[in-house]
């Protein structure tokens, strides 16, 4: 009956109320839908927007990332072939130590030997020094001795020159 | 007990009466006054030796003079011996040497009687801090006390001198100058040890008895060549300059340093030391006494030691702090 009513009303243009109430209902419903919609997609917009700007970024970080990969690269590069000359020199001197190491040792003998040399000619400068200090001090010893032989014939010369004069007298 | 039993100290000068240095009474009454009124006051039992060596011939003996300028100090410490003149002009190995201080001072050291001696000049004042150390008997046997010489100006007023006086510093030319390791400098001015190890030393060298200088020295060589210590006593001796002294007149013989009075300024004092004989300090020398006290040392020659005896002329023992210049 109602669908009759329904359709009766729908050959004229027209619907019943409680349609049209659900209709209107539907249509704010739809507008909220499409309200809603909208300012999601202006989220998604931002977002996109956002993603855009931090891919951009990603991208800007990736060149430089790049360019420094580049650089790394060439420095390793460079370290490399350091490190292979360092290698060579180090192969070399190597190589030299090897070769030095019997002169290095004779060398070492050598100064063992002048150091014992040393010690030697110290001992006997420290000998000399004690002996020219004992001659030192015998030498002064017998000068006070011959000031006391110079004193005692000057005494004697006196005492003789003495006598001869009072038995002339 | 006997009176020298009961003694703690001599006190051995020389001198004679020939007015070296200035007058008598200020040179040698004076300090002596000085020296018996303070010992005595501290009650200090002493005797003081005088040896009159080689006394001038017509003149009064020091001893005598003495005995009216200070009878109280010579009645109660006084022990003069006189030493013929003949010693002099037996033992002397240079003449122009006129007197053999030090061989005179053997003579005292020789005739001590108390178990402590101290060797100095008539001109010699002892200074406060000594008289304390002999009157409260702070000596070690076995030691050789030695104590700085101050001089005082030449010229000072000596009537009532005091320590005061003396310890004032503007009375002072020279400050006390003690050296390790001899401690020598004017030693014959304060030389203080037991008798016995003035005995072992055999007190001053009579072997080499050309020059009067360096012979106090040449005795602390052998003293610190026997080993035996050498103390400051703490205290000082004063001195009066006056003219004619070693050390007011050094510069008179500037130009001639081995033809002084005292013998040759530069002799090798303190480089050998000597071993005196047996008769050191004329031990053997006959003497007798007058009833006055005074004892005369009349000439032997068989107290005269040999006039060189070369073999007594020795080194010093090394002794490990000694740095001789």
């Amino acid at each position: 009956m109602t669908t009759a009513m329904t359709r009766l009303l729908g050959a004229f243009g027209l619907a019943p109320v409680s349609q049209v109430q659900q209709l209107n209902g539907d249509a704010r419903r739809t507008e909220a839908k499409i309200a809603q919609l909208e300012q999601k997609l202006e989220e998604v917009r931002a977002d996109a927007s956002n993603w855009k700007r931090r891919y951009e970024d990603t991208i800007e970080a990736v060149a430089g990332w790049k360019q420094a990969t580049h650089r790394a690269q060439a420095e390793c590069e460079l370290m490399k072939r350091d490190g292979d000359r360092i290698k060579g020199d180090l192969e070399r001197v190597k190589a030299d130590l090897q070769r030095e190491q019997p002169r290095t040792a004779e060398e070492r003998r050598r100064a063992e030997s002048l150091k014992a040399e040393l010690q030697g000619m110290r001992a006997r400068v420290e000998n000399a020094h004690r002996v020219t200090d004992s001659a030192n001090e015998q030498l002064i010893a017998m000068e006070v001795k011959l000031d006391l032989i110079e004193a005692a014939i000057q005494v004697l010369d006196t005492r003789t020159r003495e006598q001869a004069v009072s038995s002339a007298q | 007990m006997t009176a020298s039993d009961s003694l703690f100290l001599t006190i051995v000068i020389t001198a004679r009466h020939d007015n070296y240095g200035g007058d008598f009474r200020d040179r040698i009454a004076m300090p002596l006054r000085f020296n018996f009124e303070r010992l005595s006051e501290r009650g200090v039992p002493y005797e003081l030796i005088l040896v009159e060596w080689d006394p001038i011939p017509g003149r009064p003996l020091l001893c005598e003079m003495l005995s009216k300028e200070l009878p109280d100090a010579t009645e109660r410490v006084l022990r003069p011996v006189v030493v013929a003149p003949q010693y002099q002009a037996a033992m002397t190995q240079n003449p122009r040497v006129p007197y053999l201080e030090y061989v005179a001072k053997n003579v005292g050291i020789r005739r001590a009687a108390a178990p402590f001696v101290l060797v100095t000049n008539a001109d010699i004042l002892l200074g406060r801090e000594i008289v304390d150390a002999i009157a409260d008997r702070r000596l070690q046997t076995g030691t050789m006390y030695r104590a700085p010489r101050c001089d005082i100006k030449l010229g000072v007023d000596q009537i009532g001198l005091q320590w005061s006086t003396l310890e004032d510093r503007t009375n002072q030319v020279r400050q006390p100058d003690l050296k390790p390791p001899l401690f020598s400098s004017a030693a014959g001015d304060f030389l203080l040890s037991d008798r016995d190890t003035l005995h072992r030393l055999r007190g001053f060298n009579e072997v080499y008895r050309a020059a009067r200088a360096g012979v106090d020295t040449n005795f602390m060589v052998k003293v610190h060549s026997a080993g035996i210590p050498i103390v400051e006593i703490g205290g000082t001796v004063y001195h009066v300059d006056h003219v004619g002294s070693l050390r007011v007149s050094k510069s008179l013989h500037r130009d001639n340093r081995s033809d002084s009075p005292w013998g040759d300024l530069d002799w090798h004092s303190e480089r050998v030391t000597y071993n005196n004989p047996d008769g050191w300090g004329l031990r053997d020398a006959p003497a007798r006494q007058r009833p006055d006290g005074v004892v005369f040392l009349d000439f032997d020659w068989r107290a005269v030691p040999p006039l060189v005896e070369l073999r007594r002329i020795v080194l010093p023992a090394r002794v490990a702090d000694r740095a001789i210049v």
